[in-house]
């Protein structure tokens, strides 16, 4: 046993003493061309994200993370540091997520809009369903339940994540909400429920539910959201489609998304291609068209656009 | 009060609880890693995910196709998956970093290292190979195998001594870069 005791001691150490702690680096930068109309921009952006994770004695896993971002679709933005603000404990089988930057499980059902750039300087949809602010200081469970995967998520002050101090005992502004996922019918279906209470006892409700199936070679996508409650200008439907699929190694989503909320309707249409290029690098190339009751005009130079496209590249660390 | 409710919430769902990892894996080959909604990423991971995502160059729906198959006429040439994990491929070229490797196949998830000699006594050498037996992060999904030999009269023989503790070290050791891997992406 001596004779091998310097090869095994060299490499499991680590695993054994003090170095069960890590600290992961990532990171991304993109530089794009976008257009709206006679409106044209080059964005440049990107982000670095540090993850810290360590194992206790008994497997439990603690992690954190933070980040350094320059914003790649707001024009000039100074960079900024984020993150250092939840916690993160994978046990068993369950994870759980503690912080100021906790989300709810919503949008589960607003399926298609894929783009990430070409939405600069877009006249988006005036009237989303949606239930306002869905992030703060709280608490999310992620568990599988049986052969399903269910969230719960607790938010005691919706506010925290602007004010960076968690309410506890008297928060103005709380979010409920639980996200399941399972497969049926030789696809997945997720659905969510999340309850956003406001100040001055302003309750506000989104129910979405989407499928996900496999069919001609990619995966088709459909998803529905129904939003209710006290905030008339959030009330409504939406309806969303989402086709991806890989071409030779091109990727290409094809996503629809409709709106139908406080009595006016909207929708957009996008298209996303992108290609690898090896080592981490890829081109894209998006494009967002929108119709109906849409936003007017709000760019510093007046033009905004219906039809905005995005060509560029990024590349992942 | 209500998080006392979610409190207890939790501690009923845990003894109810299975592979939440496996299942969130599985999440990733349906919605891509970055659009799973069981997942919380911040915006800055969220951004970096779909640089990588796009980098992948389609592999987060894990699906391969033509026009020639959109249109229903015969593939003739054959597609060849990599059959191996590639959180314990990376978990496996970890263990082995500090050592000269002499096979390293990603396709058919085999590593081997070259003959390791011990400074203290240059008369013994070892070699580790390392197998990765799945497509998905399992704890059965590699398996390590310790080779020693012992120089006699110029002569090398393979030492007859039982290394299944130290396989099993290494085993866990690869397991547990492989863990790594995945928090790292």
């Amino acid at each position: 046993m001596k004779k091998l005791a310097y090869l095994v001691s060299a490499i499991s150490a680590a695993a054994f003493s003090t170095a069960h702690a890590d600290i992961s680096v990532s990171g991304s930068a993109s530089a794009a061309y976008t257009a709206a109309g006679g409106n044209t921009s080059v964005l440049h952006g990107g982000a670095v994200s540090f993850g810290l994770s360590t194992t206790s004695d008994s497997g439990m896993t603690f992690a954190a993370g933070a980040g350094i971002t320059r914003d790649t679709d707001a024009g000039d933005s100074a960079a900024g540091a984020t993150g250092l603000s939840s916690l993160t404990i994978t046990t068993g089988g369950v994870s759980i997520a503690m912080g100021y930057d906790i989300g709810l499980p919503d949008g589960v059902g607003v399926v298609g809009e894929v783009v990430t750039v070409a939405d600069h300087n877009s006249r988006s949809v005036s009237n989303t369903a949606a239930v306002g602010d869905d992030e703060g200081a709280g608490i999310s469970l992620t568990t599988p339940v049986g052969g399903a995967s269910l969230t719960l998520t607790y938010l005691y002050d919706l506010d925290a994540d602007t004010v960076t101090v968690g309410d506890l005992d008297g928060a103005a502004e709380t979010g409920t909400g639980a996200s399941v996922s399972s497969s049926i019918a030789g696809g997945t279906l997720t659905a969510a429920y999340n309850r956003v209470s406001s100040a001055s006892s302003v309750v506000n409700n989104e129910t979405g539910i989407s499928f996900a199936y496999p069919a001609g070679g990619g995966t088709l996508t459909v998803g529905y959201t129904s939003t209710s409650g006290d905030t008339a200008s959030n009330n409504g439907t939406a309806f969303g489609a989402k086709y991806a699929m890989s071409l030779e190694g091109t990727a290409i989503t094809l996503g629809y998304q409709s709106y139908d909320v406080n009595s006016t309707s909207g929708n957009s249409t996008d298209i996303v291609v992108s290609r690898a290029l090896g080592g981490g690098a890829s081109v894209f190339a998006e494009m967002r068209t929108t119709n109906g009751t849409v936003t007017a005009s709000a760019a510093a130079d007046g033009t905004d656009d219906t039809s905005t496209m995005a060509i560029g590249t990024s590349v992942s660390f | 009060m209500k998080i006392y409710g979610l409190l207890l919430t939790l501690f009923i769902v845990v003894s109810c609880s299975g592979d939440n990892q496996k299942n969130l894996e599985n999440l990733d080959k349906v919605y891509g890693k970055c659009d799973n909604p069981h997942r919380q990423l911040s915006d800055i991971q969220y951004t970096i995910c779909k640089d990588k995502e796009r980098a992948a160059g389609g592999e987060p729906f894990d699906i391969e196709t033509s026009i020639q198959d959109l249109l229903g006429n015969l593939n003739t040439n054959p597609t060849y998956q990599n059959a191996t994990n590639k959180y314990l491929w990376n978990g496996a070229i970890e263990t082995t970093k500090s050592y000269p490797l002499k096979i390293a196949d990603n396709q058919g998830g085999y590593i081997e290292t070259d003959w390791i000699y011990s400074a203290d006594n240059p008369n013994e050498r070892c070699v580790i190979k390392i197998q990765v037996l799945s497509d998905e992060l399992v704890s059965t999904g590699a398996k390590v195998k310790l080779l020693c030999q012992e120089k006699i009269s110029e002569n090398w023989i393979t030492q007859q001594t039982d290394l299944s503790n130290e396989e099993k070290i290494l085993t866990l050791k690869v397991l547990e870069n492989a863990a790594q891997s995945v928090n790292s992406f």
